[in-house]
């Protein structure tokens, strides 16, 4: 082993043992409680792993009431296709006891749009009716009362299905030529959304440039993959006049309100239950056809119906991820600051635009958020979001922001690399130090602490930096960096700039305290991860001077929490919470009034702490809250004249309109084996700034989980279709997902600089972890190769054929930027700048010419 | 994704076994360690009629003699992984169980189920091929013996007739100063390779005087590579013999997929063997 | 087929198909839901049971090739109120956030803690590669790991038998 691989094993051993963080303090924190020391803070052991380290947990498909027809779905088998007919097969027929429902039985479908001129119009069917715009897109369900016989008995379906003239639409380059077959009848042109702005100075910035460097990037597709396949279950009550829909979900009220909306009943005729969710990251925030259609199937038949998808349905039919194409035109000077940037955008997001994000969703984040922390104010971008005969896209953890942080890390790295800089020097000079910081497309930051992130990720990784280069083991090793932030608990105001079909950025909770005391919060939030039944119990108890154990949260149902649009967008502690002490607030004002007036003492001076009421100071004025309680509920008469009885309490929070910004720098040492491609991480640390922190641990967690899904973005991932629509990638044989032993031991160092926009000053972090390590990863490998690589997910091949490749670093620009839907945006800058990769401008050509005219 | 309908026998013995096979021939499915044949089952991509469980049957031995170490069909990956006195006998099929998949699929898989499903990326299979295994395979009408090199007929297909069972494999036993070497290449630990090579050599005065190489994952099948061999015999055991190994590599019709194309699987061949050898020239 | 199961110390006799994966039955007729399935093909360990000591995966069994076997579930190894050291080890590390493939881990890693040893991180981590986990990255499982190791080291546990034959 060389030196420098001994050096980086050394410093790896230590980082594994120092990222090994301290653990839980289940014990010491009840303790703590009793001696009145606030938990919100503190890495208190979660409520929820009794029953999850024990088998105790019940997840969707768990539940099978008396009287069950499990549904087994049948899929197209075409990328795009008329159906003739769909009837079981009469020389094959299916196992007695099984119906088949078709798209004449259920409900329309769902229609999800932004208001924008451009915007055209899909409807995703629950089950397809005469056309198939993607293969395994559901065209009809069997139902049987046994899930191996409804299975046996789908194969008995015969599906009658024409190709349509043309084939297929699957390759983006295809999609958008003006020849392409339409994914949509009526359309002009396979684009849902094409939107063109320009922010600030552009010509004056460009004047002030002297070098553009133009490059193109590139995510492919790749699914989100929570461990738990989704499922739901419709019991429909005897009457036949109301519904409780179980299901695997991240937002139980969006879904209830869907229902209703698509089965045309009251929305309180319909409850929906969201069990233990085994993970979400997004995937499970849409509405889904197959939700809907056991509503309705259930309410027709007036029995169960149960609905479980299957690994290769999840891969091939539940939504896919980023898929994105960004090329981008940075006008620099030589010291390497950015004066301008020009970025067209692309997302492929598949055949429909789905519920109720739409598929504008990915394209207009990366759009809006693309600067990033970065102080320059002159911004172009032209984003659109593509139709494709495939899955369609939906939102996974990062949403459009991965995008947006590659094509910005990458080009920060490409203009480093063409300028002869140090990557975090081009970072340094262009990084806002000042706050509050306003960026082109209007989104208004929050303190953070960007420069100091790259420092301190710097530091980390210095042995490493030296030690760059080729090793003694053959390998090549390379160090890189991502630096962005991430807008989280967004408000309201930021959907409505959205124009999406739903605006709304809030959260709701209701804490209700019985007659002995103990407190019941009810979050309209669903957990399914992120220890919301310890945080927000955290937050509960600190409130009103409880131990941990008197605070029960319970979440995902809507039949006892108040209407909020679910678990998604980094808000759970931050809003959240927010919305909890809000209404424990409310609750703990009422005990020291009821306490203050037992106790002949005025209110301020009363404090809640050890589960009772006393003047501060003394030990034995107090009333146990118990008591308090016991009187509130149950002996009205000893409350202070006036007051109304009973204690519950609802507090809603919105987000702040542009949302608070977290902030984090990547940093990652890698190897690289030239003779392979094979691309071994040594170290990864993230230095991040999420503000205040409800629970450390669970803080840890998140970004531990997100590297790791963004390590599986940059290195493993990725759907792959046949040019004829068939999916290439639907076993975990053929999607990799990242192991124990591709994820290496994650070092976190946590900055805290508490938003002033949130309660708690929290920031929301959620995502974060998964946004910046394709960005990083890809400047780590380049910088081991000294070539840039662009695209991910970097397998072996990729990185093996980077490696001998022999292309200009603008291959995939030029390719790209000529096409013909896609060339107009270039058209003007190309003839000003001469179109090569990166040149001189032609101001600095004039002042060149003009030198050497005075010479 | 469940398994369609299926009969299901639990023969007592061997020669009952052998009964079912006969009387239901290509219908019927021996079922051992079920870490290839029930994926298959669950995808519905395998439909036999009959799945006969053999993992009660007596074919579970390690015996050593003098000259071999014969393993009983139903040896588990992981017994053939851990047991010392496979790794003083056979180091090479020791190392290359190691590689099989993950810990839990080598707690049921075994040896045999391994060499009759036939992936053309079975490190096993690439192991009996270089070690020069034979098979033993018995049927209602008696028994044969397989030679490793005439086992393998195309992916998943074995000379080995449906209604023959696999009972046990041999291999001869590592002879003094020979060495071993097992590399393989994956885009993650586990995964099926997109390259494997196995070698032995024998090195004496130093100098290779016998050498075996076989490589798995780029073909239809296992193959042994002559040419490697050839090129390594008489050749000083130095520095320059994991090159010159990969370099006398033939051409390769690789086979291409979603992980990788046909041209870089070769690729990586070439430097699997290299890596073997080498491995190989360490041990001393 | 009727069929009998020695599951988590006791015998069940149940009538299935006997193509019913051992998941399903431990799961649908046997009531051990801390048995989940991920992907039914193999590949991602949630359905991971002990067969006679040792990880299997449970999707992998047809349900009557696991007669005459003890099968034990997570539900055997402890229960909330008295949590096996490997579960607790879990609880404390912050080893698991929606819990759906904790169960298979905490089996993975009880086998590998009665193995006893001291395996490095690379051994743990490779010990743990048959088990996906899309929630916490593994950081905190490898940590949990190290100290469900210690524990059992510390109550000399001993190393499983190895060359078990047939079953």
């Amino acid at each position: 082993m060389s030196a420098g691989a001994e050096a980086t094993a050394a410093a790896r051993a230590a980082a594994a043992a120092g990222a090994a963080a301290p653990p839980a303090d289940g014990a010491a924190a009840a303790e703590a409680a009793g001696r009145g020391a606030p938990l919100v803070g503190r890495r208190v052991g979660r409520v929820e792993d009794a029953r999850l380290t024990t088998g105790r947990g019940r997840y969707l498909d768990d539940l099978t009431p008396p009287g069950t027809l499990h549904a087994r779905v049948v899929r197209s088998q075409l990328a795009r296709g008329r159906i003739a007919s769909i009837a079981f097969d009469p020389d094959a027929p299916p196992p007695a006891g099984a119906l088949l429902a078709t798209g004449a039985d259920v409900p329309d479908g769902l229609v999800a749009e932004i208001e924008h001129e451009s915007w055209q119009r899909s409807t995703q069917p629950i089950l397809a009716r005469d056309v198939v715009r993607y293969a395994g897109e559901p065209v009809a369900v069997v139902l049987h009362p046994d899930p191996y016989v409804a299975e046996d008995a789908a194969e008995s379906v015969v599906v009658e299905c024409e190709e349509q003239e043309g084939g297929p639409v699957i390759a983006l380059e295809q999609a958008l030529r003006a020849d392409a077959p339409r994914v949509h009848d009526g359309w002009r042109d396979n684009l849902y959304m094409r939107r063109r702005r320009a922010f600030g100075d552009l010509d004056g910035a460009r004047g002030r440039a002297t070098r553009v460097v133009r490059r193109a990037y590139r995510l492919n597709r790749q699914a989100g993959v929570p461990l738990e396949n989704r499922g739901a279950l419709a019991q429909p009550d005897p009457s036949r006049r109301s519904l409780t829909l179980w299901s695997s979900t991240q937002v139980p009220h969006l879904l209830r309100t869907a229902v209703a909306d698509r089965l045309a009943i009251p929305e309180h005729s319909v409850r929906v239950v969201a069990p233990d969710v085994g993970g979400g990251f997004g995937v499970k925030g849409q509405v889904f056809p197959e939700e809907l259609m056991v509503a309705a199937l259930a309410l027709r038949l007036g029995v169960p119906v149960k609905w479980v998808e299957d690994r290769s349905e999840h891969l091939v039919a539940s939504i896919h991820a980023r898929d994105s194409l960004q090329l981008v035109e940075a006008h620099v000077d030589d010291d390497g600051r950015i004066h301008a940037l020009r970025v067209q955008l692309l997302v492929d997001a598949g055949a429909y635009s789905v519920y109720p994000w739409t598929a504008g969703s990915d394209s207009g984040m990366a759009a809006k958020v693309l600067p990033g922390p970065y102080a320059f104010d002159a911004y172009e971008v032209e984003d659109m979001a593509v139709a494709t005969n495939k899955c369609p896209l939906g939102t996974y953890r990062g949403v459009g922001r991965p995008a947006a942080v590659f094509a910005m890390e990458r080009i920060v790295d490409d203009v480093a690399r063409e300028l002869g800089l140090d990557p975090l020097d081009v970072r340094r000079r262009n990084v806002v130090r000042s706050f509050p910081h306003t960026t082109p497309t209007g989104l208004e930051y929050d303190p953070g602490s960007y420069a100091e992130s790259i420092e301190r990720c710097a530091d980390a990784l210095a042995g490493e930096r030296e030690r760059r280069g080729r090793g003694g083991d053959g390998r090549l090793r390379g160090v890189g960096f991502a630096l962005y932030n991430e807008q989280a608990s967004h408000g309201t105001h930021d959907f409505h700039t959205r124009r999406t079909p739903i605006e709304t950025g809030y959260v709701s909770a209701t804490v209700a305290m019985d007659p002995h005391g103990d407190v019941t919060v009810a979050t309209g939030q669903q957990s399914h991860g992120q220890g919301m039944e310890t945080t927000l119990a955290q937050v509960a108890a600190d409130a009103l001077g409880l131990p941990l154990a008197r605070v029960r949260v319970i979440h995902g149902d809507t039949a006892t929490s108040p209407y909020t649009v679910g678990t998604w967008g980094s808000r759970g502690a931050a809003l959240g919470g927010g919305a909890v002490r809000e209404a424990a607030a409310e609750i703990g004002a009422k005990l020291v009034a009821i306490a203050a007036h037992h106790l002949d003492a005025d209110p301020g001076e009363i404090e809640l702490a050890d589960g009772a009421a006393r003047v501060r100071g003394s030990a034995e004025r107090a009333i146990a809250i118990a008591t308090l309680a016991y009187w509130a509920n149950r002996r009205v008469g000893m409350l202070p004249p006036g007051m109304t009885p009973a204690l519950h309490a609802t507090g809603v929070v919105d987000g702040p309109g542009h949302g608070a910004f977290s902030n984090a720098c990547h940093g990652v040492a890698l190897a690289v084996d030239p003779a392979t491609g094979g691309v071994e991480i040594e170290r990864y640390v993230v230095v991040e700034d999420c503000g205040t922190m409800l629970n450390p641990m669970i803080v840890d967690g998140q970004v531990h989980g997100g590297v790791a899904q963004g390590i599986g973005t940059a290195l493993l991932e990725e759907c792959v279709y046949s040019p004829d629509g068939q999916p290439l990638t639907a076993t975990f044989m053929d999607y990799l997902m990242p192991s124990s032993t591709d994820v290496p031991a994650i070092e976190v160092i946590h900055l805290e600089t508490p938003s002033p926009l949130t309660p708690f000053g929290a920031k929301g972090m959620g995502e974060s972890g998964a946004i910046g390590p394709p960005a990083a990863i890809a400047n780590a490998v380049g910088d081991a190769l000294g070539r840039a690589v662009s695209e991910t997910p970097l397998r072996m091949e990729r990185v093996w054929r980077a490696a001998r490749s022999e292309d200009p670093p603008d291959a995939a620009w030029r390719r790209w930027s000529a096409h013909g839907a896609l060339a107009s945006f270039w058209t003007a800058a190309v003839a000003a700048g001469g179109g090569n990769a990166s040149e001189r401008t032609a101001p600095e050509r004039r002042r060149a010419r003009a030198r050497r005219d005075r010479a | 994704m469940k398994p369609a309908p299926v009969e299901y026998v639990r023969p007592e013995s061997l020669e009952l076994a052998l009964e079912v096979l006969a009387a239901h021939g290509d219908e019927a499915k021996p079922l051992a360690g079920g870490q290839s044949l029930t994926p298959m089952l669950n995808l519905r991509l395998a439909r036999p009629e009959v799945l006969v469980d053999v993992n009660r049957l007596p074919l579970a031995g390690v015996e050593l003699d003098e000259r071999s170490l014969t393993l009983g069909a139903l040896v588990r990956h992981r017994t053939v992984a851990e047991e010392p006195r496979i790794a003083a006998a056979a180091p090479l099929l020791a190392r290359a169980a190691a590689h099989v998949g993950h810990p839990a699929i080598r707690n049921r898989g075994t040896l045999g189920g391994s060499l009759v499903h036939a992936d053309p990326t079975a490190e096993l299979a690439i192991a009996a091929l270089a070690l020069e295994a034979t098979v033993e395979v018995a049927s209602a009408r008696g028994r044969r013996t397989i030679a490793a090199g005439e086992l393998f007929a195309g992916p998943y297909t074995t000379t080995v007739a449906p209604e023959e069972l696999v009972v046990a494999i041999r291999v001869p036993r590592a002879a003094a100063g020979e060495r071993c070497g097992f590399a393989e290449i994956a885009q993650r630990e586990g995964d099926f390779a997109f390259a494997a090579a196995a070698c032995r050599l024998t090195v004496a005065d130093g100098r290779v005087t016998a050498a075996s190489v076989a490589l798995g994952g780029p073909l239809a099948t296992p193959v042994r590579l002559e040419q490697v061999e050839r090129a390594l015999v008489g050749a000083a055991a130095d520095g320059a013999l994991a090159e010159a190994a990969a370099e006398a590599c033939p051409q390769l019709d690789a086979r291409a997929d979603v992980h990788a194309s046909g041209e870089f699987r070769a690729e990586l061949a070439r430097v699997m063997i290299a890596r073997a050898v080498a491995q190989a020239l360490e041990e001393s | 087929m009727e069929i009998e199961l020695r599951v988590n110390g006791e015998t069940r006799r149940v009538d299935v198909e006997p193509r019913r994966l051992l998941a399903d039955v431990l799961r649908h007729e046997l009531g051990c839901y801390g048995v989940h399935l991920g992907c039914e093909h193999g590949v991602c360990g949630a359905c991971t049971v002990l067969l006679d000591g040792r990880a299997v995966r449970s999707c992998l069994m047809l349900a009557p090739v696991a007669e005459g076997a003890e099968l034990q579930t997570v539900e055997g190894l402890g229960g909330p109120d008295d949590p096996h050291p490997v579960q607790r080890a879990f609880a404390e590390e912050h080893a698991l956030q929606c819990g759906f493939c904790t169960p298979g881990l905490v089996l993975t890693v009880a086998e590998l803690a009665a193995r006893g040893g001291e395996p490095s991180e690379q051994e743990i981590r490779a010990a743990l590669s048959g088990n996906v986990c899309r929630c916490t990255g593994y950081v905190n499982i490898v940590a949990a790991a190290r100290r469900a190791i210690a524990a059992g080291r510390e109550q000399g546990g001993a190393p499983a038998a190895v060359g078990e034959e047939g079953r």
